[in-house]
């Protein structure tokens, strides 16, 4: 479960490192939380554990329950994903350690991200034979530069922090016994912006614009990545 | 003529310096056979001339045969930079020289990009030529390059020297040309095994670039929309 705490309009929150059906519903309700307070909000998000940020989606769960549970964990981060690109406070990602999969989407997703340097950033789909679909693609391409949307997803390498700052989607590197200091700290300047929630998200939805069409909508192409990513799935991964 | 060299899993495909509607006819024919290819797979583009990588469509064709009629090369273009897009291996251009107009969306189609340093340039010509540049190419050069280096590109006609280019990213290394072969060869090699599994590596380009594939695929030339400026339609 996700831990949720609150010192005056700052929110922190701190999610379990690998993303279950129950850790969506979890952290879904948790927004629905901050989202009903009244006032000037910001929400800085990191991990639970000590040394990692996420591992992406629960792949012991996903051993235990089969391909149909993967889906439908897919389907989650998009959907939690999609929600933070246009939720109506601003949002900070604190990236305390490696960032893979399911989670760097979501870090992605958020407004800003202060990392560690020590962190590291990949999705290994490529090399596991398991298509992302122009679903998974939407917020990289958004969040991304060009160079980077395709080192990424078709590189199959992962990356440093450093490289992260120099491309430009990491903010700030700091260290780790700074991290929580310095997002605070950048949490204090934005928390203004999200007192008009609905002026907040209406911008964020209209900046995202695209990648919000594309994860809501259905499309052809989606099935077919997923026909091929049903054909290679592995549960021993 | 282009030619394709086979080494291992590893093709090289030498092209033309510039683009009629025969020879990239050819050019799919010869994509096919890497496509084709079974194992790891990786495949490397260049050309033979001693400066030129590409200079675009050509435009003796297109005198040749009237406007009109060479203006068709561009809906066969953007056919060939859709396929790229969203080809199942991966794909570097190795660039020996020059790389203009159409061939440097060329060049911008495929995966990675190396080039020779020497006084090349790259440069899209259209607009000092009074000519447009279809809605394909310029959704080629908008996904895979930065809004300012697109625009520089494309109103100021600004020519990258390779040394710019590496810093604007047009361009992803840049070796001495004696070693172009060498370390597009070498990238090939490293990249070859993600060509193994065709349908996953196409998968994710086409998730990944499908609204630019979609677009230059489906081109096809409109009247309006490739009138060459200055000149009336029924010159055309």
């Amino acid at each position: 479960m996700a831990e949720l705490s609150c010192e005056k309009s700052m929110y922190l929150m701190k999610m379990p490192v690998a993303f279950s059906a129950e850790t969506f519903q979890d952290i879904n309700e948790k927004l629905d939380i901050i989202e009903k307070a009244q006032g000037p909000k910001v929400l800085i998000v990191t991990s639970k554990h000590p040394r990692l940020f996420s591992g992406g989606l629960d792949l012991k769960e996903i051993q235990k329950k089969g391909l149909d549970y993967a889906l439908a964990l897919y389907d989650g981060i998009l959907k939690l994903s999609a929600r933070f690109l246009q939720i109506g406070f601003p949002t900070i990602a604190a990236i305390n350690g490696p960032c893979f999969g399911a989670g760097f989407l979501l870090a992605l997703a958020m407004d800003y991200r202060l990392s560690v340097p020590s962190a590291k950033f990949a999705m290994r789909e490529i090399n596991l034979g398991m298509p992302l679909t122009p679903k998974g693609c939407a917020i990289f391409k958004a969040k991304l530069n060009p160079k980077m949307y395709r080192n990424i997803l078709i590189g199959g390498k992962s990356l440093s922090a450093g490289e992260g700052k120099d491309e430009g989607f990491i903010d700030e590197i700091v260290e780790k016994s700074e991290l929580i200091i310095k997002s605070k700290e950048l949490a204090e300047t934005l928390a203004d912006l999200g007192n008009k929630n609905e002026v907040y998200s209406c911008v964020k939805s209209s900046m995202y614009h695209d990648p919000i069409k594309v994860i809501s909508s259905d499309d052809n192409l989606h099935e077919y990545c997923l026909k091929i990513l049903k054909n290679n799935f592995n549960p021993k991964l | 003529m282009s030619e394709l060299v086979q080494e291992g899993n590893i093709f090289i495909l030498s092209i033309p310096i510039s683009f009629m509607i025969p020879r990239v006819e050819e050019i799919h024919k010869l994509l096919d056979i890497v496509e084709n290819h079974e194992g790891p797979t990786a495949l490397i583009i260049t050309s033979k001339h001693h400066k030129i990588f590409s200079a675009g469509m050509d435009l003796k064709y297109m005198q040749k045969h009237g406007a009109w009629t060479g203006l068709s090369i561009f809906s066969a273009l953007m056919g060939l930079y859709g396929r790229l897009l969203s080809f199942k291996v991966p794909t570097i251009a190795a660039l020996n020289g020059h790389t203009i107009a159409g061939g440097l969306i060329f060049a911008l189609s495929v995966d990675y990009r190396i080039m020779a340093r020497g006084k090349f340039t790259i440069k899209m010509t259209e607009l000092g030529l009074g000519a447009v540049i279809p809605r394909g190419g310029n959704v080629v050069l908008s996904t895979k390059l930065t809004p300012s280096v697109h625009r520089d590109l494309v109103l100021r006609c600004k020519e990258y020297s390779c040394e710019e280019a590496l810093a604007n990213n047009i361009v992803d290394e840049l070796v001495e040309s004696q070693d172009l072969m060498i370390r597009a060869r070498e990238l090939a090699n490293e990249l070859a095994s993600l060509g193994e599994k065709k349908d996953v590596y196409i998968c994710v380009k086409k998730s990944m670039y499908y609204d630019t594939i979609d677009i230059n695929l489906k081109a096809e030339i409109k009247k309006i929309e490739w009138k060459i400026m200055g000149k009336e339609e029924s010159k055309l």
